[in-house]
């Protein structure tokens, strides 16, 4: 899904750069350089750690590609990249991570060519709910959700319109996205610069 | 005037003749390295003349660093990436570099590039750089300071951090006051610190696998 909606934005350069933000342990950025569609994938994360074990990962890849593939650590609000230098990037299970999510989706914006796309998936705060819900007919106190709920590590977006409302702030035009809600709470955003 | 600075340029260009006879080099390094000083001299008459027309020199200075980048790459295999920038100047770029050994060469390996090796990742404006490897990541979080050339964070502090993830929350500022990080990034947060856990790395991707299996 995510490589057929890269697929015009990567064909608009000679070469063709995507990003997988906050790639955590590689899952996409593996799956986006081992399909040789891209010339360059450059999967990024804040946690050294994470980034530590993507690579471990990466190591172990098997099959043979001709993407070039780095990873760089770095703050979302401040993406080391130049301006409209990336054809798509894709942030999977990765918005509600961030301290600051406008100021992330406006360097990612910024960081686009023009018609390049922004493939991000997250969770509406329902889904947070159904995980405490779970874990109090379970009888015990969730040490995750407590904090979360405490300290506001998760963001919580309560509605598509709050997304919607981000994205447009971050610069993205509202004609040019699509937000779709996938069974009670999975949110899958589409946009194009 | 023109005299005047013909005769400068001249005086520089002697000058980079004999450093380039001092430094044990092979001919070709000796070539380029000539090349080098010789394109400066030009961009220093051509900025001197601009100035004198009251002409910005911003133009001038760009393809200055582009030419001089270019020139260094074939010298001290550096690479100017077209992507990467500077976190702090996301308008300039940065240039990747091997971080002590000149007589590194590249590895054709996979991905392309430079493999297996510690580099710097300088920013083109000189303000800034940064460390990485290219079998690892490019750190392009903080900038490096003095304090920490040699390693930093990849010592005691990684693994007190790593330990940390264990402590129950409530003790953690007591533990950060007894010698902890000291540079204000003792407060706890729970995401940031969860994820940031090496334990938490390696199961992670298998909650994900699983997530999706459950999911269809």
């Amino acid at each position: 899904m995510v490589r057929d909606f890269f697929e015009d934005s990567v064909a608009m350069t000679e070469k063709s750069v995507v990003v997988d933000m906050s790639c955590a342990t590689g899952l996409f950025t593996r799956r986006l350089a081992t399909s040789d569609k891209y010339d360059r994938v450059i999967g990024c994360d804040y946690s050294e750690s994470m980034l530590s074990e993507a690579r471990r990962r990466i190591n172990s890849i098997e099959s043979e590609y001709d993407t070039q593939l780095d990873l760089v650590r770095l703050d979302v609000a401040k993406i080391p990249m130049r301006t409209s230098s990336v054809n798509a990037l894709h942030a999977g299970a990765a918005m509600h991570c961030w301290p600051d999510v406008v100021a992330g989706l406006s360097e990612i914006y910024r960081v686009l060519i023009p018609g390049g796309k922004y493939f991000g998936s997250t969770f509406l705060s329902a889904y947070f709910r159904g995980l405490q819900s779970a874990e109090d007919l379970a009888g015990g106190t969730s040490n995750v959700s407590d904090l979360a709920k405490d300290s506001q590590a998760f963001q919580y977006f309560e509605s598509v319109d709050v997304l919607k409302e981000m994205l447009v702030q971050a610069g993205f035009q509202e004609e040019k996205l699509t937000i779709d809600v996938l069974g009670s709470a999975c949110v899958i955003i589409k946009a194009e610069k | 005037m023109m005299y005047a600075l013909l005769t400068f340029s001249f005086s520089i260009g002697i000058v980079a003749q004999i450093n380039a006879f001092l430094i044990p080099t092979s001919s070709t390094q000796f070539q380029l390295k000539f090349q080098l000083q010789s394109q400066e001299n030009a961009n220093n008459a051509n900025n001197a003349n601009n100035n004198n027309n009251g002409v910005t020199t911003t133009i001038q200075e760009m393809k200055r660093a582009k030419a001089k980048a270019e020139l260094q790459s074939l010298i001290l295999g550096t690479v100017t990436d077209p992507v990467l920038a500077c976190p702090l100047n996301p308008n300039s770029s940065l240039v990747i570099g091997p971080k002590k050994s000149l007589l590194s060469s590249y590895g054709g390996g996979r991905g392309g590039g430079l493999t297996g090796r510690e580099v710097v990742l300088e920013s083109m404006d000189r303000c800034h750089v940064y460390r990485g490897r290219t079998d690892g990541f490019y750190d392009l979080l903080n900038p490096v300071t003095d304090g920490d050339e040699n390693g930093g964070d990849f010592g005691l502090q990684s693994v007190w951090n790593a330990a940390r993830v264990f402590v129950p929350p409530p003790l953690r500022p007591m533990l950060n006051r007894g010698g902890g990080d000291g540079d204000g990034d003792g407060d706890y947060v729970p995401m940031r610190d969860l994820f940031t856990s090496p334990a938490v790395s390696f199961a992670y991707e298998r909650g994900w696998r699983q997530g999706f299996a459950a999911a269809g």
